[in-house]
């Protein structure tokens, strides 16, 4: 094959259209086709991205606008369950169910609350047991009283319809000398626990929500 | 070509005359090839770039999108982030609830216990000494605990091959005019949805007219307050006393 000839010409001519095409393909095509498959994946993952963040958003903002709804739940469970033993609270409370049973304050022989104890503590030795969250203590309270089946009957009512949350595990009631008078006892727990930070109370936080 | 031009019938007229040798019509040949090789690269260079050009600008309209969605992104983060105190106050009430939940779904109306001893107690029986305790007293629930553990009940029942769920067991004594209203005693606390299994373990005939007796009965699901939702079922066993 002579240099030159046509023959030569044809090859050469198309070894290079070969190449420039291949080089344009390859260096040039082929990054922007790359690049652009890169830009869709990218795109088609942040809108994937944002729907779930609008979706949690959405949920954000309802949880917002019915804030005062949680935070009356959020009262009524304290009240239900105090952050402290809220001993002068409790003193009132059983005395008003005493009072209101028709048993009068020296009926209302004693009232014992122990001190309140972490949930998931060993009793020993008092540290957290591995796994427990301090969430919760608990306090046993013993109410003693004395007065008729019906005063009793009346008092574990009262108690019962107390604000704060009295678990109630064991009742013993022994009749006296007096036909109708009962020595009962009444044992059971209450329950401590710290209250959830109300946002819209937090110094640090300045934002405007709703509820 | 070059056989083509050969077999060309001269013009009428004119004379054919054609002095180039063949390498000259090679050279022709060759350098028309060329231009032609040449104008398709410049072809297919200015194909490439218009391919580029137009990839280009779709990838920078991607790339616009994709910056338009980060910034959608960006927005949504910053409002999400503001409202993660609502987030943390409302899951940490949830939970509270649950906690309260867990730990009360145990409670048993006492007041109801005394009044259904009252209802099932015939007038002459008077009830000396009446001692109530839950199964769940020794280890209330804990929130996200499994269920209840089996509790070996300490209430006596009158069939032990067809034992019945006890909550709780009440333990009782007291006076009554004669047996027969001790037994009566017995039926209405059996035929009362509150309790289950009522059982006497001993009537005595003492100095004074009439009998004494002690016994016990189980407090039955019934007696759960339910105001803070459906307890989780005890698995009760009775013994002999």
């Amino acid at each position: 094959m002579r240099r030159g000839s046509p023959a030569t010409t044809n090859l050469v001519g198309g070894f290079c259209l070969f190449l420039v095409a291949a080089a344009g393909g390859l260096l040039a095509i082929g990054p922007e086709f790359t690049a652009l498959s890169d830009a869709r994946t990218a795109m088609v993952e942040t809108q994937d991205r944002n729907s779930v963040l609008a979706s949690q958003l959405a949920s954000l903002e309802k949880q917002s606008k019915r804030l005062g709804e949680t935070r009356r739940t959020a009262l009524d469970l304290e009240a239900k369950f105090p952050s402290t033993a809220d001993q002068p609270g409790l003193f009132d409370a059983v005395t008003a169910s005493a009072l209101g049973a028709g048993i009068g304050a020296d009926d209302l022989i004693s009232v014992a609350p122990a001190a309140p104890q972490i949930a998931g503590t060993d009793p020993v030795t008092g540290l957290p047991v591995e796994g427990s969250a301090a969430l919760l203590a608990r306090q046993t309270v013993s109410v003693s009283i004395s007065g008729t089946f019906e005063e009793t009957q009346r008092f574990l009512e009262n108690l019962e319809q107390m604000t704060r949350a009295y678990l109630v595990t064991s009742v013993t009631f022994a009749g006296g000398e007096d036909a109708d008078s009962y020595a009962t006892t009444v044992s059971g727990t209450m329950f401590v626990m710290p209250p959830v930070p109300d946002p819209m109370k937090s110094t640090d936080n300045t934002m405007t929500l709703g509820g | 070509m070059m056989q083509m031009r050969r077999g060309h019938h001269p013009r009428p007229g004119l004379p054919a005359v054609n002095l180039l040798s063949d390498a000259a019509f090679e050279r022709l040949t060759t350098r028309r090839l060329r231009i032609r090789y040449l104008l398709a690269g410049v072809a297919l260079v200015a194909l490439l770039a218009a391919t580029w050009a137009v990839q280009h600008a779709r990838v920078a309209e991607a790339r616009g999108l994709v910056a338009v969605e980060r910034g959608e992104t960006t927005r949504l983060e910053a409002e999400t982030q503001t409202l993660a105190p609502v987030r943390a106050f409302v899951a940490g009430v949830d939970l509270q609830a649950q906690t309260v939940e867990t730990n009360m779904e145990a409670e048993i109306y006492f007041s109801e216990v005394l009044d259904g001893l009252r209802r099932a107690s015939p007038p002459s029986v008077r009830l000396a000494s009446v001692a109530v305790t839950t199964a769940t007293a020794a280890e209330p629930p804990v929130a996200g605990a499994a269920e209840a553990v089996p509790v070996l009940s300490a209430c006596p029942g009158p069939d032990p091959f067809n034992t019945r769920e006890v909550v709780g067991c009440i333990t009782l004594s007291g006076t009554a005019s004669s047996r027969f209203e001790v037994g009566e005693l017995v039926v209405n606390l059996g035929d009362d949805p509150l309790f289950v299994e009522p059982f006497v373990s001993i009537t005595t005939s003492g100095d004074t007219a009439g009998v004494e007796f002690s016994g016990s009965v189980g407090l039955a699901r019934e007696a759960y307050s339910k105001r803070y939702g459906q307890p989780a079922k005890i698995v009760a066993e009775t013994v002999s006393p």
